[in-house]
């Protein structure tokens, strides 16, 4: 199986200036240089599986963006391999980014004042698309995102989830093998949200594009992405499947129940903490390590009078916060 | 007694503001230091080309290149210290159409003075020190017109302050006026730094009241050259009445601005 | 299916395209722009009077050699090179220092070309609304003058030129940001180089003797002088030369660039951005 990124032992240092403030250290900074090393990554790798969908994750200034750059060619890797679609980025620069479709949350590519199909047909250019697989690939994509009542409108006028479908038809005109994802849905409101993740998912799905995805946003990780990595201090902390992500990584499951009567007392039971314990309504905090929850579910559905039980996952962002904080302790 | 009172808290709130500003900018000492001898050097280049120009072209009507040099020199100290001061002046008609002005009306100050005094145009200490040097070492003056080339400086910036005010307010009624602001702006300095006596007639009067160019270069020039208590008294009164009609108008947007009347035509 | 890219060809239809799509937008504002360019009917009347001012007004074609409607006509042209400037170059600034260069950078097309398309679009509409501004307010203040056709054609095709020639240096200023934080100051002394040393309010043939030696042997005047004298000319005469020193001047100026611009990307991957 072909790997559409492939990353191996990348290494980033820094030779940052040090300068004192003020005059006298500006002067002495030029007559002579101090430098210090940064380590921004300290031999992660990395592989995006073709088709794969990969979400590359971490608290700010952990090495997420240097990453990305480098993968792009903008930034040399001072140590490692890296190959993105076959390509060494740092030479064919280029060559890679013809056939790279990248999404920036926070930097639209389409022009502001015009409608998005003048935009499109710019790439076509940039991309050096030939004119009729253009056309055909543009009028599929058209239909595709329910973009035709929108082609006509100048970009200002269009709401931000209209704006970010065409976004997203613009960053496929030209069929990219890879697709980078960066911060996709800020902003966006659910309704958007969802609208966007479910195209990327079928993109994905159906045309088989690799997709990186750099996001902090949880629902983004969760719909659009099977495995995720996590990095923290230039080094990678976790690496697996989101499921397993969230199975491993927090022990404690949320039960919600609706009783038939009121409740008046609860059988104790180990590793169970009540959260809420009031009228027809009981929720539970279970920590998994301590008793499985088939257990706990047994006892409870023997105990009481349970007409509804819903069971919950700890929400994503907890997931995540307990890996960077995790991965501070030394 | 209150309005006393105002006045000091205004002049306090100023100069706390020049403080802050000052020391923001010190912060980036080389970047702050390049922009005013950038500025310096450009004014430089400018005076240098305009005096072997008159050098070599004499005006007809009696202006020698000394007059000319007092009059950027009023021009130049004047503006500066007005943007220097007052850095959001001409950033005025933007603010409101961006609907920044929120901001100011939140605050229980009043909203004109605090919101001038917010910033500090970077370059606009080149100029002022241009000015000085210029005027120090290009004239010669005496101690009186030492004086005289202050209170110029004085009236000059609050009229520029003054009438860039009453252009940026355009924006209350006009939605977007950044473009005409800017222009009036640009007319105003043009018609300062070429000497206003090649001009006659009906632009002549336009010099004194659209667009007071004759109250910031022709007037002061003059006076410096020799005192005479009417047009000295006519600079006052007219810096007077356009700081109180550009407060007036202003003041009367606002209004409207609070109002929830105006049109932003930002997104 | 893996892409390559393609040649020179290409690579100028792209810039064409980014050059045509600047125009398109630009096309929206042209009412603010025609605003901002009435600080043209200011400026011409002020010189019209400036000159009439002078002592030498009687004579200015003998100590010129352009009489005083040329001079007013020559304004225009200058003027309209002058003020079709954009704002781009802040965005240049902008762009490095907040490392938004990035956004641009993974796009198969070099930054330095994006900003050529998008500074030439911007640069001709401005200067063709300039100039027909310009000169209705010639027509009201000085009159009209005998324009050739063949010298306004050769004064348009060397605007061109020097507006590439700008731009390249200009750009290469602006792209100094990689090691400094505000590159407005250089900025701003490269524009008044060109005006002052380039001739743009009066045409070198007027200036004192040492000033205009100085003037000549810079390149600056090939940017304003070089394009605004043709235009008032009665032949156009002098073309081919200018264009020559036009070409070399931006040559160097595309080297500098190069250079410039490889540096600060190194930079950018030495040192973090």
């Amino acid at each position: 199986m072909k790997e559409a990124v492939r990353v191996r032992q990348l290494v980033k240092r820094y030779e940052r200036r040090v300068r004192e403030p003020g005059m006298a250290g500006l002067l002495r900074s030029w007559v002579r240089p101090r430098t210090e090393a940064v380590v921004a990554l300290a031999g992660v790798d990395l592989t995006v599986a073709e088709g794969e969908s990969l979400a590359l994750i971490g608290p700010n200034g952990a090495g997420k963006s240097t990453t990305v750059k480098i993968l792009t060619g903008i930034l040399h890797p001072t140590a490692g391999e890296v190959s993105v679609l076959g390509m060494n980025p740092t030479v064919e620069r280029t060559r890679l980014a013809m056939n790279l479709g990248a999404i920036f949350g926070q930097r639209s590519q389409l022009w502001y004042h015009l409608p998005a199909g003048e935009t499109f047909d710019l790439l076509a250019r940039i991309y050096e698309i030939p004119s009729d697989e253009y056309r055909r690939r543009r009028d599929e994509l058209v239909v595709r995102f329910e973009l035709a009542p929108l082609l006509g409108t100048s970009v200002r006028k269009l709401s931000l989830g209209q704006r970010m479908r065409c976004e997203v038809a613009a960053s496929l005109l030209h069929r990219p093998r890879l697709l980078l994802l960066d911060e996709p849905t800020i902003g966006l409101d659910v309704i958007a949200k969802q609208q966007i993740r479910t195209i990327i998912r079928e993109l994905n799905q159906q045309e088989g594009v690799s997709v990186l995805l750099t996001s902090h946003d949880a629902g983004d990780i969760e719909q659009l992405c099977k495995r995720v990595v996590v990095i923290n201090h230039g080094a990678v902390v976790f690496e697996d499947r989101v499921s397993t992500l969230k199975r491993r990584y927090l022990k404690r499951k949320v039960i919600d129940l609706r009783l038939r009567e009121e409740v008046t007392a609860l059988p104790p039971l180990a590793g169970v903490e009540v959260v809420k314990a009031q009228g027809y309504g009981v929720k539970l905090e279970v920590d998994t390590e301590a008793s499985p929850i088939a257990e706990v579910i047994a006892h409870l559905m023997g105990a009481l009078p349970i007409a509804d039980v819903t069971i919950e996952d700890p929400p994503m962002e907890e997931i995540i916060a307990a890996i960077y904080r995790e991965s501070r302790r030394p | 007694m209150t309005t006393v009172r105002r006045a000091v808290g205004m002049v306090r709130m100023a100069a706390a503001m020049l403080a802050a500003n000052a020391q923001a900018a010190l912060e980036y000492r080389v970047a702050f230091a390049s922009q005013v001898l950038a500025m310096l050097i450009n004014d430089a280049v400018w005076l240098v080309f305009w005096l072997a120009y008159f050098g070599r072209f004499p005006l007809v009507h009696g202006w020698s290149r000394l007059d000319v040099v007092t009059m950027w020199a009023v021009v130049g100290s004047g503006i500066g210290l007005g943007a220097t001061v007052a850095g959001n002046a001409l950033r005025l008609a933007g603010m409101i159409a961006s609907g920044q002005l929120d901001f100011y009306l939140a605050m229980p100050r009043p909203v004109l003075p605090h919101l001038l005094v917010s910033r500090m145009d970077l370059t606009a200490p080149g100029d002022m020190l241009f000015g000085v040097v210029v005027f120090g070492f290009m004239v010669h003056p005496g101690a009186g017109q030492w004086l005289l080339f202050a209170t110029f400086s004085l009236t000059t910036a609050f009229i520029f302050v003054g009438f860039t005010v009453l252009a940026q307010s355009l924006a209350f009624w006009l939605g977007d006026a950044e473009g005409l602001a800017g222009q009036l702006w640009n007319a105003l300095t043009s018609f300062s730094t070429y000497p206003t006596v090649i001009f006659h007639g009906p632009v002549k009067l336009l010099l004194f009241t659209v667009i007071p160019a004759g109250f910031i270069a022709y007037v002061p020039v003059r006076v410096i050259q020799r005192f005479a208590w009417g047009p000295f008294l006519a600079v006052v009164g007219f810096t007077v009445l356009i700081v109180t009609v550009a407060v007036a108008v202003f003041n009367a947007g606002l209004r409207r601005y609070e109002s929830g009347n105006l049109l932003l035509t930002r997104d | 299916m893996i892409r390559r890219p393609g040649g020179p060809w290409r690579l100028a239809g792209k810039v064409l395209g980014i050059l045509g799509i600047t125009v398109r937008a630009r096309l929206a504002y042209l009412g603010e722009m025609v605003v901002r360019s009435l600080f043209l009917v200011v400026i011409l009347f002020v010189f019209a009077q400036l000159w009439r001012a002078t002592t030498a007004a009687s004579d200015l074609k003998a100590s010129t050699g352009f009489t005083l409607a040329q001079l007013i006509w020559y304004l225009v042209f200058t003027e309209a090179i002058a003020m079709s400037t954009g704002l781009r170059l802040g965005e240049v600034d902008q762009e490095v220092r907040s490392g938004d260069i990035a956004y641009r950078l993974a796009r198969p097309l070099p930054y330095p070309m994006f900003h050529l398309g998008a500074a030439l679009g911007e640069r001709l509409l401005r200067f063709l609304v300039c100039l027909v501004l310009g000169s209705v307010v010639a027509l009201a203040v000085a009159g009209p003058i005998h324009l050739a056709p063949a010298s306004v054609a050769a004064a348009l095709a060397s605007a061109l030129v020097a507006f590439c020639v700008d731009w390249v240096w200009s750009f290469a200023l602006a792209l100094l940001a990689f090691w400094f934080e505000d590159t407005s100051g250089v900025q701003l002394l490269y524009r008044r180089a060109v005006m002052l040393l380039g001739g743009m309010l009066v045409p070198l043939d007027a200036y004192p003797h040492w000033l205009a030696a100085v003037s000549r042997a810079l390149p600056f005047k090939l940017v304003m002088y070089g394009p605004a004298r043709l235009f008032v000319a009665s032949t156009p005469a002098g073309l081919g030369r200018l264009l020559a020193a036009q070409l070399a001047f931006g040559a160097v100026g595309a080297l500098a660039v190069a250079v410039v611009y490889r540096a600060g990307l190194r930079r950018v991957s030495a040192q973090g951005g």
